[in-house]
């Protein structure tokens, strides 16, 4: 394998990084699993980038148990609605967390994750308006691998 | 299975403060997409749905799936403007239902 060297992003700095909890903010990428599951919850409608946080580890060891937490952008309106969804899972709608005042557009959960992925929060406000955030969570050892045996 | 949960409800806050509820369920969330060492498909079996009541009003509802991960934690908060009773309420697939109370009692700011 090459190994590219980029000299302005040492190696060791991006694992610093990476091990402190550092979260890479990608753009949201749209996979089959993932489109049908925003088409279940949305039909048409399509999130926008932005409004919402997403606050978890970028490098997790166990995916069976993954704290997370979605948090409304608290320069815009309150949120209806806050979801989250997991592209690569079995199931990619992992949750959704309806709000009324004078509950704030937050929860913390912990989710299952069946591998490396790029989870997506998205905000929904009362007039129909998606926003959307990704972050690229990277799974050593997947949901799905080790309960198997641990089930015997 | 009986349910059972660890929580954490507020009891006295001043009017306009935030106040967080802390809940934890003990239940497998088993997913139904896991196979055993026989070859058979684990059923699935989870909590559905999450929602919290204060002072009569439904403030918080929760859709809960598979991937929850086993003992399902949610943590979430709210402004305290009226005393009121706090009602958490989880549903089960097959209409199993567990509820935990507390009442919440708000002073003058």
């Amino acid at each position: 394998m090459t190994v590219h060297r980029h000299p302005g992003l040492p190696r060791r700095a991006v694992i610093q990084g990476l091990a402190a909890g550092l979260t890479l903010l990608v753009m949201p990428r749209v996979t089959a699993g993932l489109d049908a599951a925003l088409q279940a919850r949305f039909g048409e409608r399509r999130p926008a980038n932005g409004g919402v946080e997403l606050e978890v580890s970028s490098l997790v060891e166990n995916g069976n148990s993954v704290a997370v937490t979605v948090r409304a952008d608290p320069s815009q309106p309150a949120p209806t609605a806050l979801h989250l969804f997991m592209p690569r899972n079995p199931e990619p709608w992992g949750t959704s967390f309806n709000i009324q005042p004078p509950a704030l557009a937050e929860f913390s959960t912990r989710i299952r994750l069946s591998g490396t992925q790029d989870l997506m929060a998205v905000a929904e406000w009362a007039d129909g308006r998606l926003g959307a955030t990704a972050v690229s969570v990277m799974v050593t050892l997947g949901a799905c691998a080790d309960e198997i045996y641990g089930e015997f | 299975m009986s349910l059972s949960a660890r929580v954490r409800i507020p009891t006295e806050a001043r009017a306009g403060e935030v106040v967080e509820i802390r809940t934890l369920v003990s239940h497998p969330m088993e997913t139904g997409f896991r196979v055993d060492s026989f070859g058979r498909r684990v059923p699935r079996n989870i909590l559905t749905r999450f929602s919290c009541r204060y002072a009569d009003r439904e403030i918080v509802s929760m859709d809960l799936r598979p991937g929850i991960a086993a003992n399902p934690y949610l943590a979430f908060r709210f402004v305290a403007d009226v005393s009121g009773a706090i009602e958490l309420r989880w549903e089960g697939q097959d209409g199993e239902v567990l509820v935990e109370r507390g009442h919440l009692e708000v002073s003058a700011a």
